[in-house]
């Protein structure tokens, strides 16, 4: 049958994400309806010479929640600059260490800009601030002078709270599921085509007597997609040696194959045929990215591979890959939390584990209590997901401005995706 | 022992640099850290070029099928390496000696990048548009509902993507102008897509809180050389 | 009406070589070769569609191959679309003033150059026009060679140019990540001297660069990872720099969420650089006699487009029949 019906969804399925697809339109429209028009400064106006208006109410705080070593300095913008001559440039700013009435010049910014970060500066130290305004033709104002600061050590980021709030709710709830899973309590799992198939998969290849080609994606280690790649890798590396048929794991970074070699000979020694493992299949090629794809594909037109998984960190190459799968008939398994090269895989693979499937397949694969449970916790952070975006569309279509803004959900989704995702 | 202290080494990392986001003075950890990381991947270079080296030189010395290609590896791994090392015909050795940049025109390293690798390279990615065509051709089919709303978007963003479909709507009034087919491809990419791959990332961010924790907690153990339990 | 047809800018290349052939000679008969190689096979996979059998794709190879083959040697232009994203590059550096530093970061290796050095070359050209300083570095190793190709490329046009003076190459550091992360506080750090070794601080254009907030410009062009997201990340975000970028095409759309708070403008592909070379040649026209790499690009791209348009409208056609038959036979 069709390759492409067999990861139909169904019509439930399809008018709920039709649904959130709605939702997040609404939240994200305004978004992409912000103009980002460039200001242009207007220096040709200038029809008088002369020293402009200065620079007003120069404030220097200590820039928040670091280590100490920066000044956040700001002003309001000189008459000469809004409205009056027009005919500034830009402004300067100075700097003193405090007790010192020498001030340096440490930078200049453009007009309309009313604010300046100093870093690099000691902890402890106190400073003085002034900011001058000049034109094109080299005038400069009198420089105003700030009030004394001292930069100061903070232990905490207040500016993340939310993510650190999110954190622990988020995180706290995957270890409450983690430790209270009990074993043999039946837990409502989606079903997951693709991972159902992973034996049937194997199978197959063992009976055609061809061997499985496993291609934990492009990155190194340091990416938690690969990382997902390897404990999936355990677990088919471990079929493959009850079947007693033969895995080959070509790879692009060194790391990744000394870690392949070590999770494919832990699962032939689990499956107790340690004597069957070859370490000479698992083995690097070459760092470059198309150099890489053609050795793959040297593979697979040579080898024949019967079964083929992509399950990590894929780009440009993933329709490459899976094409030339598809063209020696390969039942393919594929996965990945690249969204750019989702669309290729489900269009060349009959079966695509879409984004947090590829982290669930091993938990799912395994089905020990504990890292089920694990995905249950996960859902409590989709709840949550998905209440702040009701709230936050909510909130954007009513036009908030004050309080509980969307710029503090964004930052909060930002934060948490920079502190777990940080590393693809 | 062996998967205790990997473990104990994962568990204290793993939780210190989470808390280090919060803690401004133990930021710069993260950043030494990915310093680490690419310290251990170079020595990790040194099993994969051996690796590398090994497997085709038995196949080789062996003469199995298609040692020729396997020739032309190792060659090509010596030929780089020397030129790179010994930076050869590089213009820039009389004057900054081997600080030399490698990629100094003129240098034979640079002349083999531009001749061998750079069109090699170039070529195996133009494969996609061969690759595009073929599956498209076999996977956008009007099967079921699903794969007509596919379909039928993929189609509007390729007409928005080619003059043919500015034409074709051109004569559209102003006042259905979100029906011509540059606008309507622009709102599918920036609203329904982008919409679409949101869902999907803050899915990932979650997937990677719960998998991140597993692999801490020491519940996921198969990259430590763990396997079942 | 039919004459109108023939003019108006998109068939009119397609008919060109119609009208040519009389006055140019040989060249053109090739073009004629071509378009009749194409239409007769673009009919016969439409024969073999009707007939209900599947189109090898080794066949799809081929016609696509040809395709490409064709419009890239005959040259077809197309008129080229400005969009918002692009122009706001243009116009930040357009902006600029006299002297102010840009910083060019060329993450890509060969096979991503095609789309991507186009944007380099254009986007430099414009910053010397404006008399911009331009430093250079790449996070990529292979990198290196790229910055080499842009410099190689606009030299030739600009003669009084001096190193370290107007521009410069602090060419590439390992690191990835860890490099954006360390050069967003402390550019020195990681790049205390050029490719070449030549001190920093003896460069007179790289005094007062201390973070990559002290450049007035950024450009990111990349086509992976470490790439644009990472400059977004570890840059942008904790230093607050402005930037702009230029993504490979497959990359464009995931990057789209960046826009515009975290970066000012992105070209995408071929697409978003032909663009720049447009707006380019309409401030400059000096370049017109130039080579516009990405607009050459584009009509080869366009015409591939057309024909995958053709192949999916086959496809259901074929689909549809084969249902239908089914249908009649049941």
């Amino acid at each position: 049958m069709s390759r492409l019906s067999r990861l139909s969804i169904s019509r439930k399925t399809f008018l709920t994400s039709l649904l959130s697809l709605l939702v997040f339109a609404a939240y994200s429209a305004p978004l992409l309806a912000q103009d980002s028009d460039i200001s242009v400064t207007d220096s040709t106006s200038a029809e008088l010479e002369g020293a402009p208006a200065a620079p007003t109410n120069v404030l220097a705080v200590d820039h928040k929640y670091d280590i100490g070593e920066a000044v956040d300095v700001s002003w309001d913008l000189s008459f000469d600059d809004t409205a009056g001559m027009r005919n500034v440039a830009g402004y300067i700013i100075y700097r003193s260490v405090a007790g010192s009435a020498e001030f340096d010049s440490i930078g200049a910014v453009f007009s309309l800009t009313s604010s300046f970060a100093d870093i690099g500066l000691t902890r402890g130290e106190t400073y003085q601030y002034s900011v001058s305004s000049y034109t094109l033709s080299g005038q400069v104002s009198e420089p105003i002078v700030s009030a004394e600061v001292t930069t100061e050590r903070e232990w905490f980021d207040w500016d993340e709270v939310w993510v650190f709030i999110l954190l622990v709710l988020i995180g706290g709830s995957v270890m409450y599921f983690i430790y209270h899973a009990r074993k043999g309590k039946q837990m409502f799992l989606r079903k997951i085509a693709g991972l159902q198939a992973v034996e049937e998969a194997i199978g197959r290849a063992t009976e055609m007597g061809r061997p499985i080609l496993f291609i934990p994606g492009i990155h190194d280690m340091d990416d938690v997609q690969t990382i997902a790649g390897m404990t999936i890798l355990a677990k088919v590396a471990k079929q493959v040696a009850e079947y007693e048929s033969r895995i080959f794991v070509p790879t692009r970074a060194s790391l990744a194959m000394t870690a392949a070699r070590e999770t494919v000979r832990e699962a032939y020694m689990t499956a107790g045929r340690v004597d069957a493992y070859r370490a000479d299949d698992i083995y690097y090629v070459t760092d470059e990215q198309f150099g890489y794809v053609a050795a793959v594909n040297g593979i697979m037109t040579r080898d024949k591979p019967a079964t083929c998984f992509y399950l990590g960190a894929f780009f440009a190459e993933s329709l490459i890959l899976a094409e030339t799968g598809n063209s020696i008939g390969a039942i393919q398994i594929a996965g990945t939390a690249q969204p750019a090269q989702l669309p290729f895989f489900v269009a060349a693979c009959d079966y695509t584990l879409i984004g947090e499937e590829l982290f669930a397949a091993s938990a799912y694969l395994s089905g020990e209590a504990k890292q089920l449970g694990s995905l249950k916790g996960q859902d409590v952070g989709k709840v949550i997901a998905m209440a702040a975006v009701l709230i936050g569309a909510v909130l954007a279509t009513l036009g908030s401005e004050e309080g509980m803004n969307i710029e503090t959900f964004r930052g909060a989704f930002h934060g948490i995706w920079s502190v777990f995702g940080g590393g693809q | 022992m062996k998967r205790t202290i990997p473990w104990i080494i994962t568990i204290v990392t793993g939780f210190v640099l989470v808390i280090a986001e919060f803690v401004p003075p133990w930021g710069k950890m993260r950043e030494d850290v990915l310093i680490y990381f690419q310290i251990i991947s170079v020595f990790a270079f040194f099993l994969g070029g051996g690796s590398l080296l090994k497997i085709n030189l038995q196949k080789v010395f062996s003469k199995r099928t298609d040692w020729e290609y396997a020739l032309v590896t190792v060659v090509g791994f010596f030929v780089m390496l020397a030129l790179g090392l010994f930076k050869l015909g590089n213009p820039e050795m009389a004057t900054a000696g081997y600080a030399a940049d490698l990629n100094a025109n003129g240098s034979w390293f640079k002349n083999l990048f531009d001749a061998v690798k750079a069109p090699l390279s170039a070529s195996m990615y133009s494969l996609l548009a061969f690759f595009i065509a073929s599956a498209s051709y076999r996977a956008f089919r009007a099967k079921n509902s699903d794969a007509t709303v596919l379909l039928v978007s993929a189609f509007i963003i390729l007409m928005g993507q080619t003059f043919v479909g500015v034409v074709a709507t051109g004569w559209m009034p102003d006042w259905v102008s979100f029906f011509k087919v540059e606008n309507l491809s622009l709102w599918l990419l920036a609203k329904a897509n982008l919409a679409g791959q949101r869902a999907i990332l803050i899915g990932i961010a979650l997937g990677i809180v719960s998998m991140s924790l597993r692999v801490i907690l020491g519940i996921e153990r198969t990259h430590l050389s763990g396997g079942d339990e | 009406m039919i004459q109108a047809l023939f003019l108006s800018p998109v068939f009119s290349p397609l008919f060109s070589p119609l009208f040519s052939v009389v006055s140019h000679g040989l060249g053109p008969v090739f073009s004629w070769i071509f378009w009749i190689l194409f239409v007769a096979g673009v009919g016969w996979v439409f024969w073999r569609t009707i007939k209900g059998r599947e189109v090898e794709r080794r066949v799809i190879f081929l016609m696509m191959g040809l395709t490409v083959a064709g419009a890239v040697l005959t040259g077809i232009v197309l008129p080229v679309q400005e969009t918002v994203v692009v122009r706001n590059i243009f116009d930040t550096i357009e902006n600029l003033e006299e002297g102010d530093k840009v910083l060019l970061s060329l993450d890509y290796d060969p096979s991503g150059a095609p789309e991507l050095q186009p944007m380099a070359i254009a986007v430099s050209q414009h910053c010397l026009e404006k008399k911009l300083k331009i430093c250079y570095m790449t996070l990529w190793g292979t990198g290196g060679a790229m910055i080499a190709d842009v410099i190689t490329a606009i030299r030739p046009d600009f003669p009084e140019l001096v190193y370290g003076e107007d521009y410069c190459n602090v060419g590439y550091r390992a690191g990835n990540e860890a490099v954006l992360k360390v050069i967003a506080t402390d550019f020195r750090k990681t790049f205390p001297t050029d490719v070449s070794g030549i001190v920093l601080d003896s460069l007179p254009m790289m005094t007062g660069v201390t973070a990559c907030p002290d450049f007035s410009y950024i450009v990111a062009i990349g086509s992976g990872r470490p790439g644009i997201k990472e400059w977004v990340e570890y840059v942008v975000e904790p230093s607050g720099a402005l930037m702009g970028s230029g993504a490979a095409a497959v990359s464009a759309p995931q990057l789209y969420p960046y826009y515009p708070q975290q970066m000012n403008g992105m070209m995408g592909g071929s697409k978003g650089a032909s663009e720049y070379e447009k707006m380019l040649r309409r401030g400059y026209p000096k370049y017109g006699e130039f080579r516009a790499q990405a607009t050459e690009i584009m009509g080869p791209q366009t015409v591939a487009h057309v024909f995958l348009m053709l192949l999916i409208i086959f496809a259901n056609i074929s689909f549809f029949l084969a249902k239908k038959r089914k249908g009649a036979s049941a």
